[in-house]
């Protein structure tokens, strides 16, 4: 038995572990070798492996707290819900990839920049829906300021000053207006406005064949003799 | 013997694995609530000095447990209930000690003041809390693999034989890397001194 062996044996012949013949050996050699002789009386000096615990009102809380946890993964495990399975494999396999990394861009950056994305799209959308409606309002002022027919002329919001003496005798006010008021001075039409259904400007005729009088539209209104 | 195999041995209804085994047959979730009740302290420890975080450790416990519903033969008749236990311990321990090491960059080092806080009032502590604070620090100075042997052999009290079936290595490496692991221990406890007025080693 030389030093190499000896010292890789002490703890085990101190423990009682080796066999009477091994046992023999070691302290034939620990007696005639002063290295090995202090070596040993070192080890056994150790003091018993007493650690420091936690106190007993910490303990407490653990053996609680594992007990609750241990009562829900028993009746789960009794329900078949254990862990177990591809899916649970699956989703093991991808915890452990993530647990030893660290993610490139840390959490709250990458919440602001999805945050970002989705408020930036949503705008997008309402903006080209607001322009939408900007474009076929646009598209009906024109037509007004255009001199359409009278039909969308009482929706018209003069802002000017109508000069009387510049009214054509006989024309529909509507027309005079939509004439004498240029694009700028136009106030744009709501779309309800637009939407809406001029009543007709209508003539009305005296029949005198029934004695009734009847409303014809300025187009269609027969001629009337005085 | 310490205070550990005191408690675990003081439970009159279940001495033994094989009494665990023979419950088991009868009822299976009575069983296992002897089984938690017999090692939750051992396997916390175990998993305590070798994190140095009880909340950690409490999750390995736990988890320990859980894989121990999932292992069908966990009452069989030849099976290592003791070694198995302590095996996925050591095994889910190192796992998260590695991805520790990995994450931060620094050893194993961790939540020591969650332990073992050096005393704020030297006048009440006995000298037996002197000598368990000391020995400790002296453990936590130890590499991974001496400290996981020293706390199999000396706190869980597991033989040399389940030794090597916890830690997958031969007899022979346990009983080296043992000697190797007591010699440093030695070396450390002589080399520090516990300071009673600073309450640190010095």
């Amino acid at each position: 038995m030389n030093c190499w062996r000896t010292r890789q044996l002490l703890a085990a012949y101190l423990d009682g572990e080796l066999s009477p013949a091994e046992t023999e050996l070691i302290s034939e050699h620990v007696q005639a070798c002063p290295e090995c002789s202090e070596l040993r009386d070192r080890i056994a000096a150790i003091p018993p492996l007493d650690l420091p615990r936690l106190d007993s009102e910490a303990e407490d809380e653990i053996w609680s707290r594992m007990d609750d946890a241990l009562e829900i993964a028993w009746q789960k495990h009794e329900r078949g819900e254990e862990q177990g399975g591809t899916g649970a494999a699956v989703l093991d396999g991808v915890r452990a990839w993530f647990r030893g990394r660290r993610l490139a861009i840390p959490v709250p950056v990458a919440a602001v920049y999805i945050l970002l994305i989705v408020g930036l799209t949503g705008l997008n959308l309402v903006t080209f829906q607001r322009m939408q409606n900007l474009s076929q309002r646009l598209d009906a002022g024109t037509a007004l300021a255009s001199g359409q027919p009278a039909e969308t002329a009482p929706v018209v919001r003069a802002s000017g000053t109508v000069q009387p003496a510049n009214q054509p005798v006989g024309s529909p006010v509507g027309h005079a207006l939509s004439a004498s008021i240029s694009l700028p001075s136009l106030k744009r039409a709501t779309e309800e406005e637009v939407r809406e259904e001029p009543p007709p400007l209508s003539i009305p005729v005296y029949d005198t064949a029934t004695g009734a009088v009847i409303y014809h539209a300025v187009d269609q209104a027969p001629a009337i003799g005085y | 013997m310490n205070r550990m195999a005191v408690v675990a041995t003081s439970n009159p209804r279940a001495e033994k694995d094989e009494d665990l085994k023979a419950i088991a047959l009868v009822n299976r979730k009575r069983a296992y609530d002897l089984l938690i009740q017999r090692y939750r302290e051992k396997i916390f420890y175990h998993a305590l000095y070798i994190l140095k975080d009880p909340q950690e450790a409490m999750d390995v416990a736990q988890e320990v447990f859980i894989r121990s519903f999932n292992e069908s033969k966990a009452f069989d008749r030849d099976f290592k209930t003791k070694a198995w236990l302590f095996r996925v311990c050591t095994n889910l321990c190192y796992n998260i000690v590695r991805d520790k090491k990995r994450r931060t960059g620094i050893l194993e080092n961790l939540g020591r003041q969650n332990i073992h806080p050096p005393p704020k009032n030297a006048a009440d502590h006995t000298a037996h809390r002197e000598i368990s604070v000391r020995m400790g620090a002296a453990m936590d100075q130890l590499s991974l693999a001496h400290r996981t042997i020293l706390l199999l052999k000396y706190w869980d009290d597991l033989s040399y034989l389940e030794i090597s079936e916890v830690l997958d290595i031969k007899l022979g490496t346990v009983m080296s890397r043992l000697s190797r692991a007591k010699e440093k221990l030695s070396l450390i406890l002589e080399r520090d001194r516990w300071d009673e007025t600073e309450g640190r080693l010095v």
